[in-house]
Order: C-alpha cells, then sequence, then structure tokens
C-alpha cells in the first residue's frame, strides 16, 4: 500500500462528497487504483476513514489529509493553467503528479503566488491553508485582484474569475480578456481602465475578480 | 428627440445594415449615405431601434439599416440582439461594418465574426483623426488583403471620406479571413453542422452561434430542428461544456481575440500619441471622486443661466409679451374680429383660444425654452460627459436598484421622457428598466416641463426652488429605493464604455437641435391644439365649472389652490408641459402665492407621464405595468402636493 494510492483515494471520496456522494460502491467503480478494498481496508486501519452501511466517510485525520491533498490538487490546477497556459488535459495531468509532491511551504508558496485564489479552474472551491488565514498582505503575492492596484500602474490580466457567467462575457467583449494589458487610470469613485485605446469604467466588485500581474511598475 | 424618419422602405431593392460596435458613428455614416437624420451622439447607446432609410448606389436603390452598436454577436442586451437578430432574419444583402480607427482590435474582432457568417461587407473605419493623434497608423492594404475585402476610411462627422462609400459598397464581398478553434470546439461546431440543414447565416458561424447562445436562439432551434437533433444539439453542448474549463463563449472569444491580435500586430503601427491637454484636464475633472460634484455644479449652473434664465424668461418674456402679446394676439383678435360667428372668433382668439392659448403657449412659452435646452443638451451628449456623469453617480444609483448606466435615460428623459423609455433598453435587466421606466414617469421632468418649471422658479425665492427640488428628489429616491427592494429580480454590473472627450462640433450641434425642435413641433403642437379644443368645449358647455367644483375638495381643500389651477392639471393629462404652462401662466398674473406655487409645481412635476410616453410604457414593457405605473402615479402626485400644503400650514410656512 504505497502513499500515493491512498492519497488518491482520499480526494476521490473528498470530490464525491462535494456531489454528496458517499457510496463505498461509488468509489469502487470510479477509482483507477486496482485494489481499492484494500486500500480502503487500511486506511481503516490508519484512522483515515470509517465504514458506515455501504457508506465511507473521512474521519477527522483523513478530513486533514484530504484537505492538504485536494489544496495542492486545485492550486497547482490554477498554476499550470493560468501562469504556464497549459491546456486543458495538461494542466490535469500535471496536477495530479504535483498534488503527491508540493511540500506545505511550497503550496503556500504557490497560493500566495496567485494571490490565494479561491476556486479551481472547475470552480471548486480551494481548501484555505495558513497562508490565506495568515495574511496575504505579508507575502506580498505576484498576483493581485485589480481592485488592488494602484493608480497608473499597467498590468496584465492574468485570469479572471466571475462569479457570475454574463460578467466574464461582457468584458470579454470589451476587451479584458487574459493576456492583454491594461493601465488603472482611477479608483474611486469606481474603477476606470484603458485597455488599448477603451477607456472602461467598472464596479470595484467586479474589479476585484480580475486578477493581474505587474508589468511594469512605472507610475504615469 | 425622437426623429424617426419615416420612410417606406421598398421591398424590392436591396438592404445594407450598418454594424459596428458602440459609439463608433454609424448613425452620422447612415445620415450621410440616405441623407436622414438621426439622432447622433457621443456616447454608447444612443441608437436603441432600428432606423430604416433609403439610399442610392450608382445604379440602383437601397435599403439602409442603422442598427444598435454591439460588441459581439453573442448578444448581452436587448439592444445589441436586436442587431444580431437583424442579421438573422432580415434578408440583408451586404453590410457595412463601421469601427472606430482607433479601437481597431474590436473592430476586427466583429470583422471576424462577419467573415465567419460570410456574407458580404466591407469595413469602413471611422473617426481616423481620433486614430492619427492617439499616434496609431493602419496600414489599410494589409488589412484588406488579410481580410479579403473592401476597406475604407472616414471622418465621417466632418464628411471626410464618406464620398467614396458608395462605391465602394458596390464592391463588398465575403472576406476570407478565417480562424481555427481549439479542437473540442471544432469537433462541437462540425457536429453541429450536421444537424443543420437551412441556415440564416454560414453553417459553421450558426454552429457556433448555437454553441454559444443557446438561450436566445431557443426559439429558432425548436422551430427548425426536430426534437431529435435539438436534443443532439443539448448534448453536444452539454459533452463540450465538460470537456472544456470554462465556459464555452469565453474559450471562443479568447480564441478570436487571439487571432485579432495577430492581424492588428501585423497593420498597426504606433507613434507618440498626442492628446489635447485642455481636453485631458477636462477628463480628469470631470470623474475625479471630488472635483467631479463641484464640475457637475458648473455645468448645471450653466445650464440654468441658459435654458432657466435666458430662455425661460429673457426670451419666453420677448415672445409672450412683444411677438405674441403686442403683434399677433391683436392681430388675430383683430383679423376675427370680420367674423360675424362669434363661437369661430372664440374658438382661436377667446380665453381657450387656438391661437391666444394653444399656440402662444407653444410656440411663446415652451418652444423658447426646449430649444435652449436641446442647444444645451446636445453639447453635453457630444462632449462625452454623460457617461462620466454615469461613473459618479454610480454609488449613489446601487441605493434605487440601479447602477450609473441608468444616469443615461434619466438625463435624456430630462429632454424627453418618451425618448428615454425607450433608451432604458440599454439597461440589462427587466428590474431595471422598470424602475428607470417608473422614476421617468414619476419624477423626471421633460425638458418642455423643466424649462417652464425654471421659469416659474425663476420668479420665487430661492428656498421654493430648493424645496421643490428637494421634495422631487426625495420622492424619486423614496420610490427607487422601495421598488429596488419590491421588484423580483437581479441588479447588474456597471461595465461601461466611457467615450473621449470631444469639442462638439457646431454643425452637428445644430442639425440635432433643429431635428428636436422640428420633432417637438410635430408631436406637441397638435397635443396643445386638442387640449386647448377640449378646454373650449368644456367652458363652452359650462362643464368646466363642474369640474372645478367637483374637484375642489381635491384642488382646492387638499392642495390649497384656486380653483382656476384645476385647468392646468385636466391639460396636464395631455402633457405635463402644457400643464405646466397654464400653471406659469396663472403665476405671471399674480394669481398664486408662492406656496401655491410650490405645490402645483411639485404636483405637476409628479403627475402622470404624457399620452406619448404612456404609449411608449405599453410599448415597452407591456399594457399591465403601464396601467399599474398610472394608477399609482395620479393619487401619489396629489399624496405628495396635499402633504406639502398640509406642512406649509402646520408649521405656518410662508415662502
Amino acid at each position: 500500500m504505497n502513499q500515493r494510492e491512498i492519497e488518491e483515494i482520499l480526494e476521490l471520496i473528498w470530490t464525491l462528497r462535494e456531489e454528496k456522494i458517499s457510496e463505498r460502491k461509488m468509489v469502487h467503480d470510479i477509482t483507477q487504483e486496482k485494489e481499492p478494498e484494500k486500500i480502503l481496508n487500511s486506511m481503516r486501519e490508519n484512522d483515515l476513514v470509517r465504514f458506515s452501511n455501504g457508506d465511507v466517510f473521512l474521519t477527522e485525520n483523513g478530513e486533514k489529509y484530504a484537505e492538504k491533498i485536494i489544496r495542492r490538487h486545485r492550486l497547482a490546477e490554477r498554476l499550470f493553467k493560468d501562469v504556464f497556459k497549459m491546456d486543458d488535459s495538461g494542466f490535469e495531468r500535471e496536477a495530479c503528479t504535483w498534488e503527491h509532491v508540493l511540500s506545505e511551504e511550497a503550496t503556500d508558496s504557490v497560493c500566495a503566488f496567485l494571490g490565494h485564489p479561491r476556486v479551481c479552474p472547475h470552480n471548486k472551491p480551494i481548501p484555505r491553508g495558513e497562508c490565506c488565514n495568515k495574511y496575504e498582505k505579508t507575502v506580498s503575492p505576484l498576483v493581485h485582484p485589480m481592485s488592488e492596484i494602484g493608480v497608473g500602474r499597467s498590468v496584465k490580466i492574468v485570469y479572471i474569475l466571475p462569479s457570475l457567467q454574463k460578467r466574464l462575457e461582457r468584458l470579454t467583449n470589451l476587451g479584458i480578456i487574459p493576456g492583454n494589458v491594461i493601465r488603472i487610470k482611477q479608483k474611486h469613485p469606481a474603477m476606470v481602465v484603458v485597455c488599448d485605446q477603451t477607456t472602461i469604467a467598472l464596479d470595484k466588485e467586479v474589479a476585484s475578480e480580475i486578477y493581474v500581474i505587474a508589468v511594469n511598475d512605472k507610475k504615469s | 428627440m425622437h426623429a424617426e424618419p419615416k420612410v417606406t422602405t421598398d421591398l424590392k431593392s436591396p438592404s445594407i445594415a450598418l454594424i459596428g460596435n458602440p459609439n463608433v458613428g454609424k448613425s452620422v455614416i447612415f445620415g450621410v449615405l440616405t441623407g436622414k437624420y438621426v439622432n447622433v451622439s457621443n456616447y454608447p447607446g444612443t441608437t436603441v431601434e432600428v432606423t430604416r432609410g433609403e439610399g442610392k448606389l450608382s445604379r440602383q436603390k437601397v435599403n439602409f439599416i442603422d442598427t444598435p452598436g454591439t460588441n459581439s454577436f453573442i448578444p448581452m442586451s436587448e439592444d445589441e440582439r436586436v442587431t444580431r437578430d437583424i442579421i438573422l432574419t432580415d434578408p440583408v444583402s451586404s453590410v457595412l461594418q463601421v469601427g472606430d480607427g482607433k479601437n481597431l482590435k474590436r473592430v476586427l474582432h466583429l470583422s471576424l465574426q462577419l467573415c465567419e457568417m460570410e456574407i458580404p461587407f466591407m469595413l469602413n473605419l471611422n473617426m481616423m483623426d481620433e486614430a492619427k493623434s492617439a499616434g496609431i497608423d493602419i496600414d489599410l492594404e494589409a488589412l484588406e488583403r488579410i481580410l479579403g475585402v473592401q476597406v475604407n476610411s472616414t471622418i465621417a462627422i466632418r464628411r471626410q471620406g464618406t464620398e467614396r462609400l458608395s462605391s465602394i459598397l458596390e464592391r463588398a464581398g465575403k472576406g476570407k479571413w478565417k480562424i481555427k478553434y481549439p479542437p473540442a470546439i471544432e469537433t462541437a461546431i462540425s457536429q453541429i453542422e450536421e444537424l443543420l440543414d437551412d441556415t440564416p447565416v454560414a453553417k459553421r458561424a450558426f454552429a457556433i452561434m448555437l454553441l454559444v447562445s443557446d438561450e436566445t436562439l431557443r426559439r429558432w432551434v425548436h422551430e427548425n430542428l426536430t426534437e431529435d437533433k435539438a436534443r443532439k444539439l443539448s448534448e453536444i453542448i452539454l459533452e463540450l461544456e465538460k470537456k472544456l474549463n470554462s465556459p464555452i463563449s469565453f474559450v471562443i472569444t479568447r480564441a478570436r481575440y487571439q487571432e485579432v491580435d495577430k492581424v492588428y500586430q501585423r497593420v498597426v503601427r504606433t507613434r507618440k500619441s498626442f492628446t489635447s491637454p485642455v481636453l485631458n484636464w477636462l477628463d480628469e475633472y470631470m470623474t475625479h471622486p471630488i472635483w467631479g460634484i463641484p464640475f457637475l455644479m458648473v455645468v448645471l449652473f450653466i445650464i440654468y443661466e441658459f435654458v432657466g434664465v435666458f430662455g425661460a424668461v429673457t426670451a419666453v418674456d420677448f415672445f409672450e409679451n412683444v411677438i405674441f402679446g403686442e403683434y399677433i394676439n391683436p392681430a388675430a383678435i383683430w383679423l376675427f374680429g370680420f367674423v360675424p360667428v362669434e363661437i369661430i372668433r372664440k374658438l382661436f382668439v377667446g380665453e381657450y383660444g387656438i391661437i391666444t392659448m394653444a399656440l402662444s403657449y407653444g410656440f411663446a412659452i415652451v418652444l423658447p425654452i426646449v430649444t435652449t435646452f436641446f442647444i444645451m443638451f446636445s453639447i453635453l451628449e457630444d462632449s462625452g460627459y454623460l457617461p462620466r456623469l454615469a461613473l459618479l453617480v454610480n454609488r449613489m444609483f446601487r441605493m434605487l436598484g440601479l447602477n450609473g448606466k441608468a444616469v443615461l435615460p434619466m438625463i435624456l428623459g430630462l429632454g424627453c421622457d418618451t425618448m428615454a423609455t425607450m433608451s432604458a433598453r440599454i439597461l440589462e435587466t427587466k428590474k431595471e428598466r422598470i424602475i428607470v421606466t417608473l422614476l421617468l414617469a414619476l419624477g423626471v421632468p421633460c425638458s418642455a416641463q423643466l424649462g417652464v418649471i425654471l421659469g416659474m422658479t425663476a420668479l420665487l425665492p430661492w428656498p421654493a426652488t430648493v424645496l421643490w427640488v428637494g421634495v422631487v428628489s426625495m420622492v424619486m429616491i423614496t420610490v427607487g429605493w422601495l421598488s429596488s427592494k419590491i421588484l423580483p429580480g437581479s441588479k447588474s454590473d456597471f461595465i461601461l464604455e466611457l467615450p473621449p472627450i470631444r469639442m462638439p462640433v457646431l454643425a452637428n450641434i445644430g442639425m440635432k437641435t433643429l431635428a428636436r425642435i422640428e420633432w417637438y413641433l410635430k408631436e406637441v403642437l397638435p397635443l396643445f391644439i386638442l387640449g386647448t379644443l377640449i378646454l373650449f368645449v368644456l367652458d363652452e358647455t359650462n362643464l368646466i365649472g363642474w369640474i372645478e367644483q367637483i374637484s375642489a375638495p381635491l384642488v382646492q381643500k387638499f392642495l390649497g389652490l384656486p380653483a382656476k389651477t384645476t385647468e392646468a392639471f385636466l391639460i396636464g393629462f395631455l402633457r405635463r408641459d402644457y400643464g405646466a404652462a397654464g400653471l406659469f401662466s396663472l403665476a405671471n398674473k399674480g394669481l398664486l402665492t408662492t406656496n401655491q406655487i410650490v405645490v402645483s409645481v411639485i404636483t405637476i412635476t409628479l403627475f402622470v407621464p404624457c399620452i406619448a410616453n404612456f404609449l411608449m410604457i405599453i410599448k415597452e414593457l407591456g399594457i399591465k405595468i403601464a396601467v399599474a405605473m398610472a394608477l399609482f402615479i395620479v393619487p401619489f402626485a396629489f399624496l405628495v402636493g396635499g402633504l406639502v400644503n398640509y406642512a406649509f400650514n402646520l408649521f405656518g410656512v410662508v415662502l
């Protein structure tokens, strides 16, 4: 029984739970591990899961363990997708590897680098780590929400995490799209940004969902 | 402000649709091509309806269609949808794409979609002067080669380059610029293509539209696809959604923008830009969180001086007392003195005479005021100040369940509530449209009415004016706030493009003002005459005394106004400004105390929307909502007026 197999099963139980599924049979059906029953039993022995009436649940220990894996997996997805621009199957594959190897310290650095994102590219929540709670500003992330950028700075859009689909479409139609460079012209009473030759005014609330990275620090 | 040309479109001649991003000058070019004036201004969303007009290419007549601006054929709001639907449902033979030269990326984003649709088109890059001062040089020939269609450049507002348009239009052809999407999307596109037989545009383009805008095309799917195929279609979409990690429309738009970027790099060279320091300075202060407010105050003060003082006092005085008082009315009375039948004499020059009342109210009181207002409003429109105002008031409007964008229809309402009701379409949710329409109908006085009221308040001490503004604003805020709580539905984001600050062009201001005055005279004078006739008949049959009597508890007791004001409210049902003009003339004759002026002015401001506005509400929101609004507004207007009167009496206020 190696650690990787256990972690895969933990991850599966967690994601199934997000879909409100807890049947043991489902774990068997979906997993790609060869001997799921054996792994599950050993996990029970190690106090990671418990069984009840054909269902499987995480124990307190299992919960903590799974949370870390999910966090690493989803942060890795963001990293490979948004920053390294990997395609859909690529970042998925990469994340599956990295979830087993990232140290806690490295995970927090990635999290800070990405600006403590809250959801993965599939829009599922990323469990928050200590770094998120401790405080974002002490670790100075490289990727910031646009609403936190000072006036006069030019930034490149890295990703947009809209809570509404319509918002994303409206932004993209105006040219606010990952990869484009914009300049922050004004922040009050609402954000004003210049994208190419178009000046766009938008709510702070919307701006806080646009994540950007500085391209130069020239104050104008 | 609704200057839609009445043109009978000949169905046999081909149609050419003008399509482009918002605020790029489609309407100006439409005007050049058809010789018809449609409202042109410097903010996105002026055109909310399709306008048709006839024009000529060298050999044949064509129908031109002016459309609301759009950024994509994936519609986001009602007006963008209008444009997309024209392409899909109208038998358009070709498209004239109008674009802003300095915003080439967004222009190309549309061109790419037109190429995909395989509709013959040409590209006209407008505002090339602004592109030049922004330091952007575009290699038009290279662009022509890449797109595979004709490209022209113009400065339409100064008619430069527009003379070439019709000859180039004859050579409009299908574009050859094509794009490959990520494999998953390409697969879905070809799967959908297999389901389609007859599509309004090229199969591939239509398949993409079905992929991204299922909701707005649901009806088409329902009518044109078998149930089996419709199910397959939604399966393909679901399948694709699973494969992608972002919304389909986003992936497609991103792919398009990447392609656009490549072409942009090839055809554009940038130099150092030059922008006027004065305009820059203005831009800075207009939207400044602190200086923006005094700037607004200065703007309002200038408007007040020009419309309220010069228009409503000086000019009205001249027209009413000199032109009508000394010449026209005496001349008409003298002339009609020869008519032996008394009733005809009274009909034209009596107390409720068509000349002495309808025409002198219309021409002497209202016309000078609306003219000065239209001039000011046109300047504001063309300068680009209005969207900046939207930015400034965004937070305040949030309280009313709206966002800053709603300031555009609201200010337009100060011109004409009817037109403004229509332009509420630029708002994204129905809830916002209802709130704006209600506030317009309730409390936003149109230019005619506003002008008359400004004229009246000019007679008053300033606290009276402040009181009027205060009460009306309080009422609007309260009603807006309450309806934002009560009405179901959602708010929408404030994401608004700010057009550059521009020096208004005198010729355009003049043309606009004239077109609006023409509209005003056509739309309004007949209603004035109708109102006068109604009063005349009521007077002749002595019904007026009877109405005054039965409404005495309301008008005289509750509002504390003289019986004569009943007439003003009566004709106010036809047009609020006519009612206001009636009050104005009473006030001018010294028949009202200051308190009474304030009460009556508040009541008439909140009073029913005019007939034209009411019809527009029915058209936009349906009869149920329209009637509900009217049933709320009329009693409410009297209630507020009565409360103000009551408060005056209670606290012994004498203004």
